[in-house]
């Protein structure tokens, strides 16, 4: 086990010795390998899902990392819509700029950009560019189901969506059908 | 179409250090565990504040260390907690 006060900067120079030690495109190859072995919840989630198991993956996993952060998602009852997340202060990207004792990866904020989608194409999940304020360790992301998935996922989504609506005052959740 | 919304601040806590070693102090202007009870509108217990300086008394029980802790502010959970070696206060 490894505390995220050291495991961050060791994933950052981690990605900075690759690319010493190879290329940038190294770099990338390490991200896709990630993405295809440790998204693991996130899949079962989405495949469950659809798009309402990335609102359940974020929502527990930024929660976890305290991170200062707004999601939004609009799901229609076929499993169509999208989820908009704006994350004010990135937890991981804002303890690098913390450190003045090493420089954090150039590109290190892109690792999401591609660790993610390798698992949420599979699924029709299309993600939009993102935005990005690396000074800032803010970003911007939107992921879109454009075409409804297999009935029973939308219909496991729809279920889960209705069940966060009922629960959502108790956790501080901003709810509304229209 | 169902609509959610989640919105998470992190706490805004700095911790700060003056030149003198021997103090510490720590200040919350906004405590999120009290910004949610809030928006529970549950009533906030009376004495809330104990569970942090009791516990920071405690802790400093038989140490050379004395905690503090002022400005409470019941609606959002602001508090100055001040960590102070007992000889240097003197």
């Amino acid at each position: 086990m490894i505390s995220c006060t050291e495991f961050i900067p060791s994933y950052s120079l981690l990605f900075t010795w690759l690319e010493n030690k190879v290329d940038y495109d190294e770099v990338v190859r390490y991200w896709e390998y990630l993405g295809r072995i440790s998204t693991g919840k996130l899949e079962a989630a989405v495949k469950e899902k659809g798009l309402f198991g990335c609102w359940e993956y974020w929502k527990a996993a930024l929660n976890e990392e305290a991170a200062d952060f707004v999601m939004e998602i609009h799901i229609n009852e076929d499993g169509t819509g999208y989820l908009a997340s704006d994350m004010r202060y990135c937890p991981s990207m804002g303890r690098l700029l913390e450190y003045d004792h090493f420089e954090p990866h150039h590109d290190y904020c892109a690792h999401c950009d591609v660790i993610y989608p390798i698992v949420l194409d599979k699924y029709g999940i299309r993600s939009a560019p993102r935005t990005l304020d690396v000074q800032r360790a803010a970003c911007a992301i939107s992921l879109h189901m454009d075409e409804p998935p297999a009935p029973e996922v939308a219909a496991a989504g729809w279920q889960a969506a209705l069940k966060e609506l009922e629960n959502a005052e108790a956790e501080a959740i901003t709810a509304w059908v229209d | 179409m169902l609509n959610l919304r989640m919105d998470r601040r992190t706490s805004d806590v700095t911790i700060e250090r003056t030149e003198n070693p021997d103090e510490l102090s720590i200040t919350a202007r906004v405590c999120p565990a009290v910004e949610h009870i809030r928006k529970l509108s549950t009533p906030l217990a009376p004495n809330y504040e104990w569970i942090t300086s009791v516990v920071h008394e405690t802790i400093c029980e038989d140490t050379p260390w004395r905690a503090e802790f002022s400005n409470w502010d019941p609606q959002t959970g602001a508090c100055i907690q001040h960590f102070v070696r007992k000889e240097a206060a003197k």
